[in-house]
């Protein structure tokens, strides 16, 4: 076998396997992947109560000196952090100035339901003073956190508030058989 | 001539096992062609309203079924449902996926004690269960949540992955308790 000869079977060997390694390498490059399902969607903020429907203060026959202790727990269900705050609505009628608010926000047990406040533990007081119009939207709203501890509200926090309205006991004679008018407590989430 | 000829053989020996032995290590070393399919994936998120507080609760996941094929082994969860507001509700659930790609494919089964709530797909879920639960204030329900892929399907399903927000939903069932 000339050296010649020799040199085109080596080459011809090469060429045979490099086809065949080609042939593999091609056979594993040519399978496909795919990645389906793509999309973008907005995170959402909500805010739910435990109440359902029912009214945290309905108080009749109140008397100068009364006393009434409420609670209710917000939930927040959104997916996306946020900053709640909570005012109040409503017209107010001629007994409202002399009703006063106290609001603590902390947490309770599972085993209160509302507007029981069995097994609250305050943490924080937002406001005690006089029921007052100068809370009425969100951004003169009080500022509350998630169980009074400061921070974003995120998915499944919950912070339990205790309301306590007190008639003054220097209410006049002339607001017998007056209203404090019918409010609307509000909390409002905006996201971060 | 004889010495030449033995060479010659021995050469075409060489080269032959030398030839065996490179397609063998190429054929070995190919990936194969078709790999076994990827499974699916289903995690469920309990949404519970105000009213109701929920074991686990959000944004613990319910369910993390990350190994779903066609009939391979269902997926298993058990969540518990609390009225914390002060009257009866009855529940019901509506399951929103995130995307449609396992819509009809997962089936999901949810029961509380002997009570069938759904037995449905996840396109089912979309609309809502018929059955709802009453819950007196402050009593907890127990229920159960099984996902699985029927043996029947053979496509559609490879490498999903699905979220599922499990929303409850709550009608007002009777007076203050």
């Amino acid at each position: 076998m000339t050296r010649f000869t020799k040199l085109l079977v080596t080459t011809a060997i090469v060429g045979v396997l490099g086809s065949v390694a080609a042939f593999g390498a091609f056979a594993s490059f040519s399978a496909t992947t795919q990645n389906a399902g793509n999309e973008v969607s907005a995170g959402t903020v909500g805010l739910s109560n435990n109440s359902a429907g029912q009214a945290l203060l309905s108080i009749t026959g109140a008397t100068p000196g009364g006393s009434w202790t409420r609670c209710i727990k917000v939930t927040y269900n959104g997916t996306l952090p946020a900053d709640v705050r909570t005012y109040l609505g409503g017209t107010t009628g001629a007994l409202a100035p002399y009703l006063s608010l106290k609001i603590e926000e902390g947490t309770a047990s599972g085993s209160d339901v509302f507007p029981q406040c069995t097994t609250f533990t305050p943490v924080n007081t937002i406001y005690d003073g006089p029921l007052s119009p100068a809370y009425h939207d969100y951004a003169s709203g009080l500022v509350t956190y998630p169980g009074g501890v400061a921070g974003p509200w995120t998915t499944g926090s919950s912070t339990v508030y205790r309301i306590t309205a007190s008639l003054s006991a220097s209410a006049p004679n002339t607001g017998q058989a007056q209203s404090t008018g019918v409010l609307t407590a509000f909390w409002e989430a905006h996201n971060q | 001539m004889r010495s030449i000829s033995r060479k010659n053989v021995a050469r075409a020996a060489g080269a032959a096992v030398g030839v065996v032995a490179a397609v063998a290590f190429l054929v070995a070393a190919r990936p194969a062609a078709r790999l076994a399919p990827l499974p699916a994936s289903v995690k469920v998120t309990l949404a519970p309203p105000g009213t109701l507080a929920v074991t686990p609760a959000p944004p613990a996941p319910l369910l993390d079924a990350t190994r779903l094929s066609p009939g391979g082994a269902h997926a298993v969860a058990a969540f518990a449902v609390r009225n914390q507001s002060g009257i009866t509700l009855r529940i019901g659930l509506r399951g929103t996926p995130d995307s449609h790609s396992l819509d009809g494919l997962v089936r999901v089964r949810i029961t509380s004690g002997k009570t069938l709530v759904a037995d449905t797909t996840l396109q089912g879920l979309r609309h809502g269960t018929t059955v709802t639960l009453p819950i007196r204030s402050g009593a907890e329900r127990q229920l159960r949540l099984v996902a699985w892929i029927p043996g029947v399907v053979s496509s559609g399903y490879e490498g999903r992955i699905v979220k599922v927000s499990l929303a409850l939903t709550t009608l007002t069932a009777g007076a203050a308790s």
